[in-house]
């Protein structure tokens, strides 16, 4: 008897609890609309009207989080710093009351595995960066808090704006209706695949920017016989290439954009003549790029040991400037050129569109862009936290330039001596174009000298391009991602022409393919590899057959399934 | 009543305790989780709600496309290794155990066990340069003496002994070390018996030192007789690539890759089981078989 009273009691309290609190709420928006947009919509007072600053609102007494996170490739502290104590931390617990602790954090490359793992232990903390397949397993066994009300009331139409910029990304955080988690929308066109070129090299031959494939090639043999950095030794490539070249999650050095240049996409998913979904990999347009590749291969034009050669080794080939051709993305330039820019003054890397073989204009391949997802544990005190940190996560992207906001980016975006504090925070996400629409913004602020119209991120980069125009070669990255000539200048022209391709497959994986997937992938892997090394091309069509016989026309087949669904 | 026997071996028992209960917690209960290799099991529903599928998981295993080349290459990388990494150390032993000058043997030892203590991880980045066909340092020796370059990582003849190869010399300077401590344990009289007997050195060799180390030898082959199915996860994950899954791929980086990248894990979990049921049967198999060659047994 006296235990039922007690349930009673607390039930009792936090009813109350939450009336007063929404009474607060009620009183309080009332004020914000009025300010806002007159008086016309105040019928529609709800508690989804908040003024930001108390979706904000600190907890008093302190509250305790616990997450998991991996660190970024190539993120950077402070002497002294570390994930544990940094900026961001401070201010969750000085301006939100959040004292947030981490379970585990693991380096980007390892975090599959350890969040396959802690999901299999069952022990969840608060917040939790998932992928998909975790996501969908963790909403559909009923272990996720749902977020459609906490999300439809706490947070901004600011933030909303941004995040659902891309309703397709959106919603694939929902599941069976309801919002499980928080996507990390980021920029899909960021991937895109764009061709850089050694240009001083061309200059030293005396040879043109290559407009198809077939002038690629040959300026790639000239790279290789005609000693284009001028050394007079017989040590250049052609083509850098790493050995998980058709790994959809790596743009640098990847062969992804040559694929392309024969309109095959490898690993994706692509709609064919009857508007079905089919596998790239198996495309019968495959064939010929594999064989040019062997051709590169056998002449010298790609290194003899790319199979055995990750990003990082491909780099220090990039780095000493002994290649001339690759292919990669938005942000080679500043993740996997800048050294070689660093090491040869004169190393000038431009970003082109990717030619093609024929008179049709080849088309770049990118991904649905949502690669994590914030997703709440059902059994967490304060499930609204985390909506703070999502508000909190939208100010950055407010078209405002006042010191106050250079110095919170500065803060809390790049430092002065160029550490990326951004990568601290738990919750990040992006506008669907905002990268090409900084670069534009930049374009814009020098051609009119009025950097008014930057945000305080675009100003980082401004302040960055001029840096580098001054001749800071440090700079170099900046200036050919957001100024021009630079790889948004190409991403900009894909988009406005509307040449792009996207995956058409972005569920969780299917049930064939959990199962066979992973060795589906490995003999793609090596038959691709044995190919580009001198196999015979017949082994591509064995291969097709195995393909379709392992599980391939199973895989096929559900994919089409949820296609139809997904249209 | 406690004996008087007893009550001195007491302090003995009461030694044993931590390690018994660490080998408990860290051996025993873990062992549970076995029952995942006959159930679809979902993280979520835990042990006790998840489907049980019986022998599926053993089956899905044996009917991947490539299982017999996996297996064969892990029995051949291991049993080579299990060959020279025995050979090698026994072979060196023996010379060191020659050696008159104590701080020659010394800083020998030290240097042939410094590999012992790098990571796989590291070792990876070392050896894709120094074995490079074009740039490496073994390939630019071998050129000297009229050797075509190897592409020992990418060459699918070649990479099981390198891989082979590289272990024992990573691991080599340890098991030298285990015989050398066996080595100074043989009674030096039987040395000087053997000498009055007009024994050389080779004959001293063959009759008093490879018998009086004998027993650690078969000790150690029947203790590596069970990793038979463990060729070296750490090792081959680190320096294989697609152009070498024909010789490379082994049973750990098969599992690796669909147990860990594709969460399967009750399919892992069957691997596991399988591996360890048929080291338990080799193990138990060469003990007795040493018991009755070599007169010798661990239990």
């Amino acid at each position: 008897m006296k235990k039922f009273s007690l349930t009673r009691l607390a039930a009792l309290a936090l009813a109350a609890m939450i009336t007063v609190s929404m009474a607060a709420c009620g009183s309080d928006s009332k004020s914000s609309e009025a300010t806002a947009s007159g008086s016309s919509t105040a019928s529609s007072t709800t508690p989804a009207d908040q003024k930001p600053t108390d979706l904000l609102a600190k907890y008093t007494p302190e509250i305790d989080l616990t997450a998991w996170r991996f660190l970024n490739n190539g993120i950077e502290f402070e002497p002294g710093e570390s994930i544990e104590n940094n900026v961001y931390m401070t201010s969750y617990k000085e301006d939100f009351g959040i004292n947030l602790k981490y379970v585990w954090t693991v380096p980007e490359e390892q975090f599959d595995q350890k969040l396959n793992i802690s999901v299999a232990s069952g022990d969840l903390p608060d917040i939790m960066w998932l992928r998909n397949k975790q996501l969908i397993e963790l909403a559909e066994n009923d272990m996720l808090y749902d977020l459609t009300d906490l999300y439809k009331n706490n947070t901004s139409d600011f933030t909303k704006s941004i995040l659902e910029q891309d309703k397709a990304s959106f919603d694939s955080a929902k599941i069976g209706g309801k919002l499980m988690a928080i996507p990390h929308t980021a920029s899909s066109v960021d991937n895109l695949q764009i061709l850089y070129i050694r240009a001083d090299w061309l200059k030293n031959l005396g040879l043109e920017m290559p407009k198809t494939l077939q002038d690629l090639y040959k300026v790639s043999e000239a790279f290789v016989k005609n000693d284009p950095d001028k050394n007079g030794k017989n040590d250049t490539f052609g083509l850098a290439l790493v050995k998980n070249f058709l790994d959809v999650n790596n743009k640098h050095a990847s062969a992804a954009g040559l694929f392309a240049g024969y309109h095959s996409y490898p690993r994706r998913w692509v709609k064919d003549a009857s508007g079905s979904a089919v596998y790239g990999s198996i495309q019968p347009q495959i064939k010929d790029a594999l064989l040019q590749l062997q051709t590169m291969y056998k002449s010298g034009q790609i290194d003899k040991e790319f199979g055995v050669k990750d990003k990082a080794k491909v780099m220090e080939t990039v780095s000493s400037g002994k290649v001339g051709i690759t292919y990669g993305g938005l942000s080679s330039p500043g993740a996997f050129l800048k050294d070689c820019a660093i090491n040869e003054p004169n190393a000038d890397w431009q970003a082109i569109e990717l030619p093609s073989i024929d008179g049709t204009p080849a088309a770049p391949v990118t991904s649905m862009p949502v690669t994590k997802y914030y997703a709440v544990n059902k059994n967490c005190k304060n499930p609204e936290a985390l909506m703070k940190l999502v508000e909190n996560g939208s100010s950055g992207y407010n078209r405002d330039a006042s010191d106050e906001a250079k110095a919170k980016n500065e803060k809390f975006g790049v430092t002065k001596s160029g550490i990326a504090t951004w990568q601290y925070s738990l919750v990040v996400y992006e506008p669907a174009l905002k990268n090409l629409n900084a670069h534009n913004n930049v374009i814009k602020a020098m051609e009119t000298n009025d950097t008014s119209i930057l945000n305080a991120e675009e100003f980082g980069y401004y302040d960055k391009i001029q840096k580098s125009k001054a001749g800071d070669r440090n700079f170099w990255g900046d200036e050919r991602i957001f100024g021009t000539p630079s790889s948004a200048d190409i991403i900009g022209k894909y988009v406005d022409s509307q040449n792009l391709l996207t995956n058409l497959f972005y569920g969780s994986s299917t049930p064939t393919m959990v199962e066979k997937q992973a060795t589906l992938d490995a003999m793609e892997d090596e038959v691709f590899t044995k190919i580009i090394m001198g196999d015979s091309i017949d082994s591509f069509d064995k291969f097709v057959t195995d393909w379709k016989k392992l599980g391939g026309d199973q895989i096929t087949k559900e994919v089409n399934e949820w296609y139809a669904q997904a249209k | 009543m406690i004996s008087g026997k007893k009550l001195r071996q007491l302090p003995l028992h009461i030694m044993v305790i931590p390690g018994v209960i660490l080998t408990l917690i860290y051996h025993y209960i873990p062992m549970f989780g076995i029952v995942m290799a006959f159930q679809k099991f979902v993280p979520a529903k835990g042990f006790f709600k998840s489907k049980w599928v019986g022998f599926d998981n053993f089956e899905y295993m044996l009917n991947l496309p490539n299982i017999k080349t996996v297996i064969y290459n892990t029995v051949f990388i291991s049993i080579m290794k299990i060959i020279v990494g025995l050979v090698v150390p026994v072979v060196f032993a023996l010379l060191l155990n020659e050696m008159r000058r104590e701080k020659y043997k010394r800083t020998l030892q030290t240097i042939i066990y410094f590999p012992h203590f790098l990571s796989w991880v590291i070792l990876g980045g070392i050896l894709v340069d120094v074995l490079s066909p074009s740039s490496g340092i073994i390939n630019k020796m071998l050129g000297l003496v009229g050797i075509d370059p190897i592409f020992f990582l990418g060459d699918s003849k070649w990479f099981p002994f390198t891989m082979v190869i590289t272990n024992v010399w990573k691991n080599f300077g340890y098991d030298t070390i285990v015989y050398l401590a066996a080595l100074t344990s043989i009674d030096m009289a039987l040395y000087e018996a053997a000498y009055v007997d007009g024994a050389g050195r080779w004959k001293q060799t063959l009759h008093v030192t490879l018998p009086g180390i004998l027993p650690i030898v078969t000790l150690m082959t029947v203790l590596s007789l069970g990793n038979i199915l463990n060729a070296g996860f750490d090792q081959v994950i680190n320096l294989y690539s697609p152009q070498v899954y024909s010789t490379g791929d082994i049973l750990d980086t098969l599992v690796y890759r669909i147990g860990l990248v594709e969460a399967q894990y009750s399919v892992a979990t069957a691997v596991g089981l399988f591996k360890s049921v048929i080291s338990l049967v080799l193990i138990l198999v060469s003990n007795k078989l040493a018991n009755k060659y070599a007169g010798y047994r661990i239990f």
